[in-house]
């Protein structure tokens, strides 16, 4: 019996003693979220007319995008450009985590077949392998729909690469001052001009479509309203009231418009039923409310005020017209956009003595975040897929479209434009 | 008389080691007092020196003890000289296993501090190379089970339980193979114990 007792005692110890082989657990609860080191290699095949700059494309737009660092061309150890070619070996040796191989040939009919596979080098897998055909004008699209597949690939968020972006360009001729309204690409390429005036063109934006946009224009010496389909480039009037009319944006719907009126006295917010054209006033104050932004849920609006004594953003409810005030750091903090997932807004923010800078504020926890360093910095407006925003900003006698990541951490310039730019507003997706 | 002196002296023995077990570092001084308390009870002539039989039996009895062995046989007084070897031995016995047991318990204890301590290098050389994409938000779990060659290189890594976001789970693999190879331990014992097969648990908090 107590011998038994014994064993037991010591089985009890033992166990103690040494554990059983439990499995080790290591818990990662953190990250880095760096770049991610990517090579893309130069596409083979014929080097039709600009074709052979696909990979230059690709590579541009993914760095501008701010979450990939892509190599330099020089310091790729093997160009293969299919993946028949690939041996991931030869890449052990470089930093790159993935690897993006393709080639171009025109064919019969003149279009251009673009090839292109990703692979994986750490987990040695293929991850992407397509074959499109464009047309031979198109192949720049072809390129950034590459760069859309590869981003949402390994950055699970859709890329935005493909969509476009509307500004303002005031530039000189004859002495005299023009305005522009233009398109380009969202890597600032292809500028395309929808509207030239000897007057001044403001706060453009997009209808939820793509297909149409909205802006104000002084083409009759007072400020009107004005819709245009891009393709059609068709426009129509839709406010020109006494006084004011400014700052429109389209409804997430695209059913209504909020704009800023003053006909009835100063200026205020008012939504307008696109089909009907029936007004309804939003803002019922003395100081001037203006630029109103939808919320992607379409329930609310985010809108500038100088209320409080200065310019300041706040939220309006659409259902109730109730007023919440969102900012409250620095005296200056104006023209608000909404990211698309209604998290975060973006917003002209200036420090008492300092200069204008973008700063955005997460609305969960109204921290405030100044994201860019350069003075004059104006109209932020997010990529549809939320990840960047675009701003404008001067440099000398040449106006520029900057591009930030909405954490700050990175920056971009689009090409310069003679004159100014201004008033940059992204697309949403298109199709 | 002998053999019964000699199988209460055992039984002792055995409770003594029984008492011993548990309490390791105590168990030396524990057997000598036994047999010296409980052996002048079996002599009949204690009785005779004091004849108050009332409580001071204790404090009398080393007195007796002296006395006796002039009174009676050497036999005796060998057999106890052997008990208390015996005894002896076996405490000595029981203090070497007890020295070994907590070697051991050391050991593993040390074990556990390597064990702990690369544990840790490892999850110091994992997060720098955890790219979370986008997608990945706070909450989010994929497991990974990963076997790992000695030297620390990551021989095979299986997703035990996905995130159900493909771009996160993807993320959490890459991270493990780009951080291959990882740091482990060169004491053989210490990796095969812990670090043949490592479980990660790809868990972010602060997104």
């Amino acid at each position: 019996m107590p011998r038994l007792f014994i064993a037991s005692l010591i089985a009890l110890f033992t166990s103690f003693a040494a554990p059983a082989h439990a499995e080790l657990v290591i818990e990662i609860t953190r990250g880095a979220d760096d770049a991610i080191p990517v090579a893309i290699v130069p596409f083979g095949g014929l080097a039709v007319e600009g074709a052979d700059n696909t990979a230059e494309i690709i590579r541009a737009d993914l760095e501008r995008s701010g979450r990939f660092k892509p190599m330099a061309f020089d310091k790729l150890p093997v160009r293969p450009t299919s993946g028949g070619d690939m041996l991931y070996n030869e890449w052990k040796g470089t930093n790159a985590n993935y690897v993006v191989v393709g080639s171009v040939r025109s064919t019969a009919d003149k279009r251009y077949e673009i090839r292109y596979e990703l692979f994986s080098v750490d987990r040695q897998t293929r991850l992407l392998g397509e074959k499109i055909t464009v047309a031979a004008d198109k192949w720049r699209d072809g390129a950034h729909h590459i760069s859309d597949k590869i981003f949402e690939k390994i950055i699970g968020v859709k890329g935005a690469f493909s969509t476009r972006i509307l500004y303002v360009n005031q530039y000189a001729q004859s002495g005299k001052l023009r305005y522009r309204l233009e398109l380009s690409d969202a890597d600032g390429q292809r500028p395309l001009s929808i509207l030239d005036s000897s007057e001044p063109i403001l706060s453009p934006t997009w209808s939820p479509d793509g297909q149409k946009v909205a802006y104000v224009s002084f083409e009759n010496k007072r400020p009107a309203v004005y819709t245009q389909t891009i393709a059609t480039r068709e426009r129509k009037k839709i406010a020109s009231f006494s006084g004011l009319n400014g700052a429109p944006s389209w409804s997430p719907d695209g059913r209504r418009m909020a704009l800023t009126l003053s006909r009835d006295g100063n200026p205020e917010i008012y939504v307008m039923d696109m089909a009907s054209q029936e007004l309804t006033r939003m803002t019922n104050h003395f100081s001037i409310d203006t630029e109103a932004r939808w919320a992607p849920d379409g329930q609310s609006l985010v809108f500038t005020s100088d209320r409080s004594g200065n310019a300041q953003i706040y939220r309006l409810n659409v259902a109730d017209k109730s007023v919440k005030r969102l900012t409250f750091e620095g005296n200056f903090n104006a023209r608000a956009d909404i990211s698309p997932d209604g998290r975060y807004i973006a917003f002209v923010h200036r420090e008492k003595g300092q200069q204008f800078q973008i700063a955005v504020q997460d609305l969960q926890n109204n921290v405030m975040t100044v994201i860019t360093q350069t003075p004059l910095d104006e109209s932020p407006s997010f990529a549809p897929n939320g990840i960047s925003l675009v701003y404008a900003t001067r440099k000398g006698k040449y106006g520029e479209l900057g591009i930030a990541s909405v954490d700050g951490r990175f920056q971009a310039r689009l090409p310069a434009r003679l004159g100014e730019v201004r008033e940059p507003a992204w697309s949403p997706f298109l199709k | 008389m002998n053999p019964m002196i000699r199988s209460a002296a055992a039984t002792l023995a055995v409770m003594a080691s029984l008492h011993a077990v548990p309490a390791l570092a105590d168990s030396p001084p524990k057997p000598v007092p036994a047999p010296k308390t409980e052996v002048p009870k079996t002599l009949p002539v204690k009785p005779v020196t004091k004849p108050e039989p009332a409580k001071p039996v204790t404090p009398a009895l080393p007195t007796p003890i002296i006395k006796k062995p002039v009174l009676n046989t050497s036999d005796f007084d060998a057999e106890m000289k052997a008990l208390e070897k015996q005894t002896r031995d076996e405490a000595q016995d029981r203090e070497q296993k007890a020295i070994e047991k907590s070697m051991q318990a050391s050991r593993a204890t040390a074990n556990q501090a390597i064990r702990d301590k690369y544990q840790s290098l490892i999850n110091q050389r994992v997060v720098p190379k955890w790219n979370r994409p986008l997608s990945a938000r706070n909450g989010m779990v994929t497991t990974l089970r990963i076997s790992v060659l000695p030297g620390g290189e990551v021989a095979n890594v299986v997703t035990i339980k996905s995130s159900g976001d493909s771009a996160f789970d993807a993320s959490a693999e890459e991270a493990v193979r780009r951080s291959s190879p990882l740091p482990v331990p060169d004491d053989v014992a210490v990796f095969n114990q812990y670090f043949r097969v490592i479980t990660f648990k790809f868990n972010p908090e602060d997104l």
